[in-house]
């Protein structure tokens, strides 16, 4: 199950990372940046996952007893914090998008060459 | 030490209150800078370092923590130092999204520097970045906007491969604290160790403008103001070089018995090669500047990737003279471009002879940055060329180019220098006088390190001290281990 997880999770980072090189439309940058997001939280995700594990929570003196059985509680709060990171990049990113449209009147990310920068 | 965390939360409580202040933000900016500058100025003389912070009370593997320690200090210095010269230069009263993004990299840069976490460094990073992009686009043109978005994308990209590294090793060590996982590092084995170690590289090597990850230097200083150039290369910056200080050095040393280390190498010779190719045929002052300051990291890289201890010193001795050198520079530029209303240094002709302490000044500095004798960059490459011929071939063909290039970096800089002198008339041209206090105090800072290095020699005897004592100075104070 967890190989699954972790295949699946690394497929979504390749797509992802296709997508940021390949296109030169910005939304569709910005959506294969959330792919890679999505795919690295997974990631996180199923290394805390154990077979057949239950919830991390202690309520009573019987979950104490299955601690080895509980799924690991930190790589779910980092996702966690990692998802609201995510959020704000891509909010920021497509509102600096709505700028870029009108200061180029294009969203190809190419349309910045003209400037005359060889690096 | 409890109140260390002040440095985090306070500028990060003025950014709420900057949306609703107003005409208030230009003091609020001033106050809260100078707090974390005198701040940091008394910590560094409490004769209390070192010392942990474990916030909420929980012990160092399992919580977040603060460590303060000798190189920490330094650096928060150095950032805040950074920030208040930043701030003079911002002369107008600016929107209140200015002073938002300010505070956030004022507290995402300080938080860089002091936090003992993984996960807490590869956030503040990821503050710092928003808040980076936020000031490079204020200026809300064509230039700007374009070099906001590349760097976003560019940096936000590269954080989520260092968040996949923090996953890996969380998944392989069980611990993210730094002081932890440079005790379990032993337990990894080879393979485990490289993956994570390039992973996390990735996201580095942009704030570092390393060369295939450095795409965004030119057009983002090109685009912005002054005192966010000055932002970048003094806060950024600096925070970046103490990151890949404290990961690279401490956190994991084995990288000199890996082939990371010689790829690092042939990098950073890479990024100086551009940089000072790329310099030697711009007009464009800010331009010349941000290939210089690409030019000067590789040559930071280079000293660290080489690995001995010599040869840090050197890096430390270069990263002092290059904070030095362009914090004058920039102040130098903008008086200079704001005089003449133009950034291409042709038309700045005559102006070093009516102001000749701004021009000395940033011809000393030009020459700090070319490790002539006598001034603080020459200590930087000596060291690093000692240490470099005594290394295996790579390196000594590696400090072969650099020295060339050092020499078209003398080149475009003496010619800049030059034209400053040019006889012309420019009696239409006002700069007034006071301005030109800070960069001759910097430029004189420059000629006392460079006379006279047993002046900060103490200091960076401490910070090889540390890096070499790791064991006892950082990991035993931060797990309280006997």
């Amino acid at each position: 199950m967890t190989k699954i997880f972790i295949l699946s999770s690394l497929s979504l980072v390749f797509v992802g990372l296709y997508g940021v090189l390949t296109r030169k439309n910005i939304v569709k940058i910005l959506i294969a940046l959330n792919i890679i997001e999505t795919g690295i939280n997974m990631l996180l995700v199923a290394f805390g996952y154990v077979e057949g594990g239950i919830t991390p929570i202690l309520q009573s003196d019987l979950s104490i007893a299955n601690l080895d059985k509980m799924v690991d509680p930190v790589p779910q709060a980092l996702v966690l914090t990692s998802i609201v990171i995510g959020l704000g990049t891509t909010a920021f990113a497509l509102s600096l998008a709505m700028r870029y449209k009108d200061t180029h009147n294009s969203i190809s990310i190419r349309a910045t060459d003209e400037e005359g920068v060889n690096v | 030490m409890n109140s260390i965390v002040f440095l985090v939360v306070i500028p990060l409580i003025a950014a709420f209150l900057s949306l609703f202040l107003g005409n208030l933000n230009k003091i609020t900016m001033y106050i809260v800078t100078l707090f974390n500058l005198i701040f940091s100025i008394s910590v560094f003389m409490s004769g209390k370092i070192p010392f942990n912070v474990a916030i909420g009370g929980w012990k160092a593997p399992f919580g977040i923590n603060f460590v303060v320690t000798d190189i920490t200090i330094y650096f928060l210095l150095l950032v805040n130092i950074a920030a208040l010269m930043s701030i003079t230069m911002v002369k107008d009263i600016k929107e209140y999204q200015f002073y938002s993004f300010y505070f956030v990299l004022l507290a995402a840069t300080n938080g860089m520097v002091l936090t003992g976490d993984m996960f807490n460094f590869y956030l503040f990073t990821e503050l710092s970045t928003f808040a980076i992009a936020g000031l490079v686009a204020y200026k809300r043109d064509r230039l700007s906007t374009g070099a906001a978005l590349k760097f976003l994308i560019l940096s936000s990209t590269a954080s989520l491969f260092s968040l996949s590294s923090i996953g890996l090793i969380y998944k392989t060590l069980g611990t993210l604290n730094f002081a932890d996982i440079a005790l379990k590092l032993t337990k990894l084995n080879q393979a485990s160790y490289n993956l994570i170690l390039i992973l996390f590289l990735a996201s580095m090597l942009v704030e570092l403008k390393i060369f295939p990850f450095n795409l965004w230097v030119v057009k983002s200083y090109e685009g912005s103001i002054t005192s966010v150039n000055m932002f970048t290369h003094g806060m950024l910056g600096t925070a970046g070089i103490y990151g890949a200080i404290r990961i690279l050095l401490i956190v994991f040393p084995n990288m000199y018995n890996t082939n990371i280390s010689k790829v690092l190498v042939i990098l950073s010779v890479f990024t100086v090669l551009i940089g000072e190719i790329g310099a030697l045929k711009e007009k464009n002052l800010v331009k010349v500047l941000a290939f210089s300051s690409m030019a000067q990291m590789g040559i930071f890289m280079f000293g660290i990737a080489l690995g001995s201890f010599e040869s840090i010193k050197g890096s430390l001795y270069i990263v002092v003279s290059n904070y030095l050198a362009k914090l004058v520079m920039f102040i130098v530029t903008k008086q200079y471009s704001r005089a003449v209303d133009s950034k291409n240094y042709i038309d700045m002709k005559g102006l070093g002879r009516k102001y000749p302490i701004l021009a000395i000044s940033f011809t000393i500095a030009a020459l700090s940055l070319m490790g002539m004798p006598f001034f603080a960059g020459f200590w930087g490459k000596f060291s690093i060329v000692i240490s470099a011929l005594s290394l295996d071939r790579l390196s000594t063909l590696g400090i072969a180019i650099i020295l060339i290039a050092s020499v078209i970096e003398g080149v475009y800089y003496l010619r800049i220098s030059h034209t400053f002198f040019v006889e012309k008339d420019v009696n239409s041209v006002n700069i007034s006088r006071v301005y030109s206090i800070i960069p001759f105090a910097l430029a004189l800072l420059i000629l006392v390190v460079g006379i006279y290095p047993n002046s900060i020699e103490q200091m960076l005897f401490n910070v090889i001290d540390e890096i070499k004592n790791a064991p006892n100075k950082y990991i035993n104070i931060i797990l309280s281990l006997k």
